[in-house]
């Protein structure tokens, strides 16, 4: 009796690991995609390529700062040991040194909270307050995602 | 006995012919008087600086994710990891010794644009002298002047790691003779001047196609698909092994992206989506951001001008 009940919990926890790591995996994967959609439509305007939108572009900094606070608050659940493999880009690196990972992870956060709390009112203004946000993207891929 | 005295004779003086030849055809060749004539003239380092940045010596030679100030610190000491071996890129600061602070304007024109070192060796083309080859020797010379400027720092980078038969340097000047091709990549009719200035930075001292253009297994790059992509050399056979994008309109390039389009990426790394470039891009994007507009568009238009070919890996 005791043998079976012993198999069944291992297995139901390593069933439970993997599902939380699956799960983190989509997790993870949404924070990202809802990234790249708000870029969508701050990165336009920034660029000079699309009007400036007060409303939207608050908007757009609001959710980029609710979706980096998220991160960190969930850093551990959202890149657990050993969810480098299957369908993920996210690299070794990320766990080679976990720590200076939360700090570029919170280096955004801290990014979005300032363009967030500055409130943008025109172009100028939401430029230099982008221009710190823009930068993080390009700092986390270059040494975190795969190419 | 005789006879077999007369084949043992034989063989060995056919084994030396073969060293004799193998010894004469790997001869490192430098550039001729000629073609330095250039480099007797003192460069201009502000131009030397643009050369500086198109080269994008700082990506190998300072230490990794440098940004600012720090990519002028050429300390050396990134391990690039092949499929032949790890290489150490070395220190190449104006130390005298630890760097390259004796050299001569021709020593360095030497070594990037032939591949030889000062002391008369051969370089591994990890150092892509296979593109820097295609360079001015104007440029070259203009790029010692600014590298004089740059600080001097103490400390040996390290040696590469390679195996048997790769460590014997020699061999590269047989290799040299298949790969090392100063002569245009691309023949393309009529170019306008923007598209030339896009050819010389692409296949010359942006070296693009150095990571973009797959290669065959003596590590030589497959030039009929250029830029058509490739599985990235660096980590090859890793847990980090990645893709570097086709840069031609071919199936899995970038055909419906407009010429703005990619010189905004070389200024910013956001690419149309506005998903922003990682890995070794971003240190490129860095690079490319220090250069003058018309420069990241000629490069832009360049590409929009090269044949199509489906992604090369």
């Amino acid at each position: 009796m005791k043998p079976f009940a012993f198999a069944a919990a291992a297995a139901a926890l390593s069933f439970t690991v993997a599902g939380a790591a699956a799960d983190a995996l989509d997790d993870r994967k949404e924070l990202m995609k809802e990234r790249g959609s708000v870029m969508r439509i701050l990165g336009p305007i920034a660029q000079g390529k699309a009007p400036f939108d007060a409303a939207a572009v608050n908007e757009g900094l609001a959710t980029l700062d609710a979706n980096a606070r998220r991160a960190v608050a969930e850093v551990d659940a959202l890149w657990p040991q050993g969810s480098d493999s299957g369908d993920t880009k996210a690299l070794p690196a990320i766990w080679a040194d976990f720590d200076a990972f939360k700090a570029a992870n919170g280096k955004l956060a801290e990014a979005t909270a300032a363009a967030a709390s500055a409130a943008p009112q025109d172009l100028a203004a939401f430029q230099a307050a982008f221009g710190p946000v823009a930068a993080s993207c390009g700092s986390c891929h270059e040494t975190y995602r795969r190419p | 006995m005789a006879r077999a005295r007369a084949i043992a004779t034989g063989i060995a003086a056919l084994a030396l012919a073969g060293a004799a030849a193998f010894w004469l055809l790997t001869e490192p060749r430098r550039l001729d008087a000629g073609a330095v004539a250039a480099l007797d003239a003192p460069g201009d380092a502000a131009r030397g600086e643009e050369v500086f940045w198109a080269a994008g010596c700082a990506a190998c030679h300072a230490p990794p994710g440098a940004t600012g100030e720090a990519r002028l610190v050429l300390s050396g000491g990134q391990r690039f990891q092949t499929p032949f071996g790890t290489f150490v890129a070395p220190n190449i600061s104006q130390h005298p010794a630890a760097g390259i602070g004796a050299w001569s304007a021709r020593d360095l024109a030497d070594a990037m644009m032939r591949g030889v070192s000062p002391d008369g060796r051969h370089y591994y083309p990890a150092f892509p002298y296979t593109s820097y080859a295609r360079m001015r020797v104007e440029d070259v010379a203009d790029l010692y002047a600014f590298m004089k400027t740059l600080p001097a720092v103490d400390g040996d980078a390290g040696w590469h790691e390679l195996g048997f038969p790769f460590n014997i340097r020699r061999g590269l000047g047989l290799w040299k003779l298949v790969y090392l091709d100063p002569a245009p990549v691309v023949a393309l009719d009529n170019p306008s001047q923007q598209v030339a200035r896009g050819q010389y930075l692409v296949e010359g001292p942006g070296h693009c196609g150095e990571c973009h253009t797959p290669r065959d297994m003596l590590g030589g790059l497959d030039r009929s698909r250029w830029l058509a992509g490739a599985v990235a050399m660096e980590g090859q056979g890793t847990d980090r092994q990645g893709t570097v994008a086709n840069l031609t309109a071919g199936e899995g390039g970038i055909g419906d992206w407009s010429e703005g389009d990619i010189a905004t990426l070389l200024e910013t790394g956001f690419t149309p989506d506005f998903d922003s470039v990682g890995g070794a891009m971003a240190a490129v994007v860095r690079n490319m951001a220090e250069l003058p507009a018309a420069d990241r568009e000629a490069i832009a238009a360049y590409l929009k001008a090269i044949p199509p070919h489906p992604n090369g890996y």
